[in-house]
């Protein structure tokens, strides 16, 4: 999420690109249907070479079809994919070259962990002493050294996860494919081995495409999000981009968290957001009736210097680094996201500051139809920001 | 939700009597006659009784009463049968009619091997037929046609719900048939016992199939560039090979077992040897079944110890 190291990141696949091992995808107004019900709508996509892209989105998008698509296990029912402008979608799946690693492992249980890892070599016919040596070169590289001759069942989640990494990589994949790898593992394990994936992804220079439902891990580790929603594209960008201007009232909701405030567009352009004058994203027409997304971090509370604030603290959440506390502010209530220093106390009275920061909005009947099936709640999201400090 | 009620009952027996949980443990265990005379001491804890309240496992008087009076029960005819063998037809005792199981030339023993042999090599055959058509077909299904095996479920057990004659009347074209390109030959009957034992087989692999993600398993296989022989033979056979070998086993049973299909199509194995001789000589005939038990027995034992859980699965 921070633009340095955003660009050094993105220096790095670039020098690892000249090595030639990652490989450009490209996805051009690919269509799927399952019978009559079109779950992938004219979905285009390039992937640099040696890039990580995530595609994120909630669940039923259609992010894991993508993938299964590219890997060959879905055949697409309109559309191109190229893997260094070649198509591969006439291929069966064993000839594209891709190295899959599955949400729930999917290690070879009648093999040992070198056994696993050197399958793809064996199929390849790789002498047995020089696939026994790249395997466990591959099994260092994931940390496991000492464990070649366990079996699967014997490994903590975790530890087996490393492994489907290390025997999808062996073979030297033109993209690996990540298929919420994550998922089944606890929390701390999933940050641990999200950043060694990134570290070994960058170390090889491996074009990456990794699906996931949590937006925290695809903000921490990928150069580019790939937001879907409904079988199509939101929006692709960096994390930073997603988060600060994100291109559609769908991101601004599900990237972060955000406070749906529902006003005006005022004849000079701005919206009014509790009294505050706060600039729009993209512009719109003066008077139309917008629900705006308002980060909480841009909620200010503050304690008047006299008597008491308007608005009364309903809760407060101690998050380590910073604070959440919860205000009502007439009928709605509103979140606010700041140090952990200054807190407030249920019952208290404060005063509401919204920071002119360019804010998301949304027309407002559009917004009825698009969210009519979604919980009418002012926080959708909770995830990113609690975990993240 | 048994587990749930259970902790629920011990919080009442606990708040009925007083007790801690240790003495509760011990007042149930009080609560069996066998074991009650240990316990008098703690018995008058004893609260209410719930019906999810666990048992103990039986206590090793019960264990060896119930052992004791079922191996009777499995035991006493097999040793009726044993005895029967060594009567002399003219009273007291004699190992006469085990040594005619040696003559060579007698019109039993013909017989007696001819059915046997037929019978072994009915068993290769079905096996064979078993392992290199049926299981391979069933996994691939359930690979590549998951959605086809509430179908299969079915059909599968018509073979069970058909009587035997019913399906003579129909496999004896087909066996004609066959008959007509490769002569009389007995080990078509393999191809009728293939089908009969389809809905054990059937049974036996796809329960073994349901706990593998097979599917998952052959995408990865795949994905690491292997075609679809290596993923069966290296992959999806080894991963349910306890499940083959029970099906095998359970085959072996069905075509040594079979009587009904081979006597009215008319053919000698050892079933219908086992009638035939008896009809002349009824000593050898309960001889070869005490054999053929014995056989079983080690069969079932083989069976219960080579299916336990070995390191390798989980």
């Amino acid at each position: 999420m921070n633009t340095e190291s955003e660009n050094t990141t993105t220096a790095d696949s670039k020098a690892a690109n000249s090595s030639g091992l990652g490989k450009s995808v490209s996805f051009t107004n690919v269509v799927k249907s399952y019978g009559m019900k079109e779950v992938l709508h004219s979905f285009s996509l390039q992937i640099d070479p040696g890039e990580l892209i995530c595609l994120l989105g909630p669940s039923g998008c259609g992010k894991s079809t993508i993938l299964r698509c590219l890997a060959g296990f879905e055949t697409i029912t309109h559309g191109d994919i190229t893997v260094d402008g070649e198509s591969v979608v006439a291929m069966p799946p064993r000839e594209r070259g891709m190295g899959m690693v599955f949400q729930h492992y999917s290690l070879f249980p009648n093999m040992t962990v070198l056994q696993n890892i050197a399958f793809g070599l064996k199929v390849a016919k790789v002498g047995k002493k020089e696939r026994l040596e790249r395997a466990q070169r591959m099994l260092n590289h994931v940390g496991l050294a000492d464990f070649g001759s366990r079996y699967p069942n014997e490994l903590s989640g975790g530890q087996q996860q490393r492994v489907a990494l290390a025997r999808a990589l062996v073979v030297n994949p033109s993209v690996l494919l990540l298929d919420e790898p994550l998922s089944a593992l606890d929390a701390k394990i999933r940050v641990q081995l999200r950043d060694e994936i990134r570290a070994i992804q960058q170390k090889l220079g491996i074009t990456a495409i990794f699906v996931t439902h949590d937006q925290e891990e695809a903000l921490a580790i990928a150069d580019r999000v790939a937001v879907m929603h409904d079988g199509h594209l939101e929006q692709i960008g960096t994390p930073y981009e997603l988060y600060v201007s994100p291109a559609t009232p769908f991101v601004a909701d599900f990237i972060g968290q955000s406070n749906k405030l529902e006003t005006r567009v005022l004849p000079n352009g701005m919206v009014d957001v509790l009294g505050f004058d706060v600039p729009l994203l993209r512009p719109l027409d003066a008077n139309t009736p917008v629900t705006v997304f308002v980060r909480p971090e841009n909620v200010v509370l503050r304690r008047p210097d006299a008597g008491n604030g308007d608005h009364v603290v309903h809760s407060s959440m101690f998050l380590g680094a910073f604070e959440r506390t919860e205000v009502r502010v007439g009928t709605v209530s509103l979140v606010s996201q700041h140090a952990a220093g200054e807190r407030f106390s249920p019952g208290e009275r404060v005063s509401v500051e919204i920071r002119p920061e360019p804010v998301a909005a949304e027309p407002i009947d559009i917004a009825w139809a698009r969210h009519a099936t979604m919980k009418a709640d002012v926080r959708v999201n909770a995830g990113a920001g609690e975990r993240q400090s | 939700m048994a587990l749930l009620n259970y902790s629920v009952a011990i919080d009442v027996l606990e708040a009925d009597s007083g007790a801690d949980f240790e003495s509760e443990r011990s007042s149930v265990a009080a609560n069996r006659p066998l074991e009650r005379h240990r316990h008098r001491g703690t018995n008058a804890v004893c609260g209410p009784r719930s019906v999810w309240q666990p048992y103990d496992r039986p206590g090793s008087v019960s264990k060896t009463g119930i052992l004791l009076g079922f191996s009777l029960f499995l035991l006493l005819p097999i040793a009726g049968m044993l005895y029967f063998t060594f009567r002399s037809a003219t009273g007291g005792f004699t190992v006469d009619h085990w040594l005619a199981l040696l003559d060579a030339s007698g019109f039993s023993f013909m017989t007696l091997s001819e059915g046997l042999l037929n019978s072994l090599m009915l068993v290769a055959v079905t096996l064979a037929i078993e392992l290199m058509l049926v299981i391979p077909a069933f996994v691939l299904i359930s690979v590549r046609f998951p959605r086809l095996n509430r179908a299969m479920g079915v059909i599968m057990l018509l073979p069970i719900a058909i009587p035997a004659i019913i399906l003579v009347v129909g496999l004896a074209p087909a066996l004609a048939f066959f008959a007509d390109i490769v002569g009389p030959n007995t080990w078509t009957l393999a191809l009728a016992y293939g089908i009969l034992a389809l809905p054990f087989v059937y049974t036996t692999i796809s329960s073994d199939l349901r706990g593998l993600d097979c599917r998952t398993l052959a995408q990865a296989a795949e994905s690491l560039g292997a075609g679809w022989l290596r993923t069966l033979t290296d992959i999806l056979l080894p991963c349910i090979r306890r499940s083959i070998i029970s099906s095998m086993l359970i085959t072996t049973a069905i075509v040594l077992g079979e009587f009904t299909i081979a006597s009215l199509l008319n053919r000698t194995t050892l079933q219908t040897a086992l009638i035939s001789i008896s009809k002349t000589d009824v000593y050898l005939s309960v001889i070869v079944t005490l054999i053929v038990l014995l056989c079983t027995l080690v069969t079932l034992f083989i069976m219960a110890t080579g299916n336990r859980p070995s390191r390798k699965e989980s």
